[in-house]
């Protein structure tokens, strides 16, 4: 598959994926959004194990920014000009109280697990990957392992209220 | 894979748990399913915490807390993997130590002794009489040595089966003599091998060179150690000295050092040293009772070199009653060549 390919496929998925969460209108310019930025700095990917990633990761940022903005805009919430805050260029508090308050939820969420997920979860987070996991729980296949771990990601995502940042 | 086990890779993503290949057909999938899609667009969230180090530790941390630790089928245990080796390498110690030690039908050749100090004169086992022969079954362990007299210092422990050995061929002879040295070897018997580690001539009497009998040279041992080794256990692995025969086309063929030679073959001589020193190859002179340097040449010095082979470049013929001296630094071995009837 050329990159064009995989870049023609991608559109056709972010703007699926943008459409279900704004306007049809705003979910083609995020794709196109996404596109670019694979273009100007990600020129030098053209495998689809190297693009996709990336593409989530772009799209990701750019619905955040987006949902910021309009925020900034006073499009969900009006507040004067005088408490609007600059911005600062330094780590994104935002960013960082949204990671430790998933962090805490996720913590939590896990300690209700039993100790076939948990064990598994502490392995997947030591780098483990499915194969070396089978063999360590003794598992008679690596379906197996795939099965269970599959399970524990929708039970740990029901616990955790249906999605992982709660921005559905 | 289909689109349900697909699905399941999901759960290795924000991990980063999935290999290449997994990676790969998870994106090829996500590409054509917007639903697959989707569900990892929304694990990128959990994949930003777990990109971060502190917090994939602490999430880590929560899942492996109170975990139990994991049950392993017991032949999974390295524990009892290193039990099970133990168990099998004393049961082989156990049948070496306790086989049954055969008879030897030519002579037994004694592992090598060091003594306090070289006498004047090589003395013979004259003592190690046919009364004194000793079932190797009923050996114990080793007597420390006298040091002040090194003829005693041989080891009396172990057996001499002794038999004349009226012909060739040399591997088996049979035997029922004391073995005799250089001067008591007599032409009609095979002459056994026996070796002696002794100190310089001009070396002091010293209990401590004398106290173990493991020290200096060692004896091959498929042919002399084996039932020595479990008393000397800390015995060398290798072999002291070690014969070669030359054969008729001038190639030298490694033989055990209990072979038996026929009077004017020749043999090459090779030496591991355990310390590096200078080498001196002595041979005994019967004729004149005296020791008779062989190699190097006087005036010359050669140093062996430490835990290698040095094969001695002189070839001896072999007499009847061969005896050799070969010292290396402070420590000497005599070395008795076995050889056949004289003719």
């Amino acid at each position: 598959m050329t990159r064009d390919e995989i870049l023609e496929r991608l559109r056709e998925r972010i703007v699926g994926f943008a459409a279900s969460r704004l306007q049809r209108d705003a979910a083609q310019d995020i794709a196109q959004e996404v596109l670019i930025v694979l273009h100007e700095k990600y020129g030098h990917l053209d495998r689809m194990e190297d693009l996709v990633p990336v593409a989530f990761e772009i799209l990701r940022f750019k619905m955040l920014a987006l949902r910021r903005k309009a925020v900034r805009r006073g499009e969900y919430n009006q507040v004067s000009v005088e408490d609007i805050q600059l911005p600062d260029p330094g780590v994104d508090p935002a960013a960082e109280a949204e990671r430790r308050e998933l962090r805490e939820k996720l913590i939590e969420a896990i300690g209700q697990l039993g100790e076939r997920c948990r064990r598994i979860i502490a392995l997947k987070l030591e780098g483990r990957n499915f194969i070396e996991i089978q063999k360590i729980l003794g598992a008679a296949s690596v379906n197996t392992v795939y099965t269970w771990d599959f399970r524990c990601r929708k039970e740990l995502l029901e616990i955790m209220g249906g999605s992982w940042d709660g921005k559905r | 894979m289909n689109k349900e086990e697909i699905q399941k890779l999901i759960g290795g993503y924000a991990t980063g748990s999935l290999t290449e290949e997994e990676r790969r057909i998870l994106f090829d999938a996500a590409l054509d399913d917007q639903e697959l899609f989707d569900t990892l667009q929304n694990e990128q969230a959990l994949k930003e915490l777990f990109d971060d180090p502190l917090s994939r530790e602490q999430v880590r941390h929560a899942a492996a807390e109170s975990l139990p630790s994991l049950k392993r089928a017991w032949f999974r245990s390295p524990w009892m993997w290193g039990t099970g080796v133990s168990v099998a390498a004393a049961a082989v110690l156990l049948v070496v130590l306790l086989r049954p030690i055969p008879q030897h039908e030519a002579a037994y050749v004694a592992p090598p002794k060091q003594i306090a100090a070289s006498p004047a004169q090589p003395r013979l086992d004259v003592k190690e009489s046919a009364p004194a022969i000793q079932d190797r079954k009923s050996a114990k362990a080793v007597k420390p040595v006298k040091p002040a007299d090194p003829v005693d210092n041989v080891d009396k422990e172990e057996p001499r089966a002794l038999a004349p050995a009226p012909s060739p061929p040399p591997a088996a002879v049979p035997s029922n003599q004391v073995p005799s040295g250089p001067s008591q070897a007599s032409a009609s018997q095979s002459q056994s091998v026996e070796m002696k580690d002794v100190a310089p001539e001009k070396a002091p009497v010293s209990a401590e060179t004398t106290s173990s009998p493991v020290s200096g040279f060692r004896a091959q041992q498929k042919t002399l150690a084996a039932p020595a080794m479990g008393r000397f256990a800390s015995a060398p692995p290798r072999n002291i000295y070690s014969l070669a025969r030359r054969l008729e086309n001038g190639a030298y063929l490694d033989v055990p050092v209990d072979t038996v030679f026929q009077p004017g073959e020749i043999i090459r001589l090779t030496v591991f040293a355990r310390a590096a020193g200078p080498l001196t190859v002595l041979e005994w002179d019967a004729d004149n009772s005296q020791w008779k340097r062989v190699f190097p040449l006087e005036g010359e010095t050669v140093q062996a070199p430490a835990l290698e082979n040095y094969v001695v470049p002189h070839d001896i013929a072999v007499k009847p009653g061969e005896r050799l001296r070969v010292t290396v630094g402070t420590v000497a071995t005599e070395i008795a060549i076995r050889t056949t009837t004289a003719r």
